[in-house]
């Protein structure tokens, strides 16, 4: 013990500054997500074949809040899935723990995405809400996560099907370059033409067709109108009778009103 | 059967550990304080002005000036401050004990001079690097979020939230034994000095000198190689 009321003053301020620290740590740890003993959280496992990146502490979010962490990965190539293809082995086992205020939100039939954030790409587990009619996921529960793209494979493949494209360019070059300089020809020409004396002509010829069309067009409309439809059945009535009379009797016409003339 | 000795030798000498600790850590505070909250500051300035240069963009400031501080600056800075502040007055203590003949007159006594002097030091230095990084790393994160509010438009929570995306509590416990380590290093090396010190006030005053310049370089050295070890291997 201090013998006296200073070396005592001083065990107070080496005690409170200790105490300071601990408080800090315990905050840190608290906001850093190491150590939550007032949260409760529920437990799945989800099963994947490719996790992204997917690190021990990365993020979990339901709906884009983030409720939780991934807090273990296994390789477990003979895990069955539990999803909609039992047969399907997964490589991957993933425990989150997820805040209980956010399990009713996590359904049978959420999915488990591996997304990318930020501008370098850190990687989390969105969980997407379930309809409401499916069941919540309860503790402990294993669900088949949705495989992220692999951006490697894709590009391997699109190496491949330009390995492809190469092959075939080498293999075909004579043809393209005959495809390729008939092209260029045919464009050179239809430039000239309608750079040239010709491009009068053509432009002349559109300004015909717009007005031909444009014409048919008002004639279309007026044909539409009631009245000229009358006149049209009249006209159409007209020639029907006219076509019934024929030479014979035009003669005859003639004859008796004494008029001659040279029709036929 | 007894062991004398090795009961004289880590015997806990509860007020001059105290002490110890007191002096070099409590006093420390104030310039701890005022330096880390500085270099904080000055982290978030100059990071938001070479992630804008480079990436045209400055909403990771805070992660990068925390993870900073946490990995690297909030030990090293907090415990380089302190040699400067404890290590030469060690070495000038125990050296002008020794130019005195207080240390013969400890051994004349059976009292082992490294078990009355340099253990409490030791366990003072230790406790004061370790409470001293952790709240320097506070202060820093604070002047960091109130500098970053001010002056690139984050918002508190959206800055503790960068952070602590980025900086884990491993980081934290990594930097609490670089705390440790740098801690243990200061007093060990003061001693030394101190102890093999020449006769004279000049050589106390070579011996305190020495002691500063061999910690930091010490301090240096030790946190390459503790980086290396838990963030290269």
């Amino acid at each position: 013990m201090p013998t006296n009321a200073k070396g005592l003053h001083r065990e107070l301020w080496v005690g409170a500054l200790f105490l300071t620290v601990v408080v800090l740590l315990i905050v840190f740890g608290w906001l850093m997500g190491a150590i939550g003993p007032l949260q409760s959280h529920s437990r799945f496992y989800i099963l994947y074949n490719f996790a992204g990146g997917i690190e021990v502490g990365s993020p979990v979010r339901v709906a884009g809040v983030k409720v939780g962490k991934v807090s273990k990965i296994e390789f477990m190539p003979e895990v069955a899935s539990q999803g909609d293809n039992p047969q399907e082995r997964t490589s991957l086992k993933l425990t989150i723990d997820v805040s209980t205020k956010a399990v009713p939100s996590v359904r049978k039939d959420s999915r488990f995405y591996v997304n990318m954030a930020g501008i370098i790409g850190e990687k989390y587990i969105e969980i997407s809400p379930g309809s409401s009619t499916a069941p919540i996921l309860t503790h402990g529960e294993t669900i088949r996560g949705v495989d992220p793209p692999r951006i490697d494979q894709l590009l391997s493949q699109g190496y491949g099907v330009f390995g492809r494209i190469m092959d075939f360019m080498d293999a075909n070059e004579k043809t393209l370059t005959e495809f390729l300089q008939g092209m260029q020809e045919l464009i050179a020409d239809a430039n000239t033409l309608l750079k040239g004396r010709e491009r009068q002509k053509l432009l002349h010829l559109i300004d015909n067709l717009n007005s031909v069309t444009s014409d048919i067009h008002e004639f279309s409309v007026r044909m539409k109108n009631p009245e000229t439809r009358r006149f049209y059945d009249q006209v159409f009535d007209l020639v029907d009778r006219a076509h019934s009379i024929d030479k014979p009797v035009i003669k005859q016409f003639l004859q008796e009103e004494g008029i001659r003339a040279r029709i036929f | 059967m007894k062991f004398p000795k090795f009961q004289n030798r880590w015997r806990f000498r509860r007020e001059e550990t105290f002490n110890q600790m007191y002096l070099l850590g409590v006093q420390s505070v104030p310039i701890i304080v005022v330096s880390l909250g500085f270099v904080g500051l000055m982290m978030i300035l100059e990071l938001a002005f070479h992630m804008r240069l480079v990436l045209k963009h400055d909403a990771l400031v805070p992660a990068f000036s925390a993870v900073l501080m946490v990995r690297e600056l909030g030990p090293v800075i907090t415990c380089l401050l302190l040699t400067s502040r404890i290590g030469a007055g060690i070495a000038a203590e125990i050296g002008s004990m020794k130019v005195t003949e207080q240390i013969d007159a400890l051994k004349l006594l059976s009292i082992d001079p490294v078990d009355y002097l340099v253990i409490p030091r030791w366990l003072g230095s230790v406790f004061s690097a370790c409470t001293l990084t952790v709240i320097s790393i506070a202060v820093a994160l604070w002047g960091g979020a109130f500098l970053a509010t001010q002056k690139l438009g984050t918002s508190p929570g959206e800055y503790f939230n960068t952070v602590f995306f980025f900086v884990k509590f491993p980081d934290v416990l990594r930097c609490l034994i670089k705390a440790f380590v740098f801690g243990t290093l200061i007093p060990l090396i003061a001693a030394y000095h101190g102890f093999k010190c020449d006769l004279g006030s000049a050589a106390v005053g070579e011996a305190a000198t020495q002691a500063v310049v061999r910690s930091s370089l010490a301090i240096i050295i030790a946190d390459f190689l503790l980086t290396y070890l838990f963030y290269a291997v």
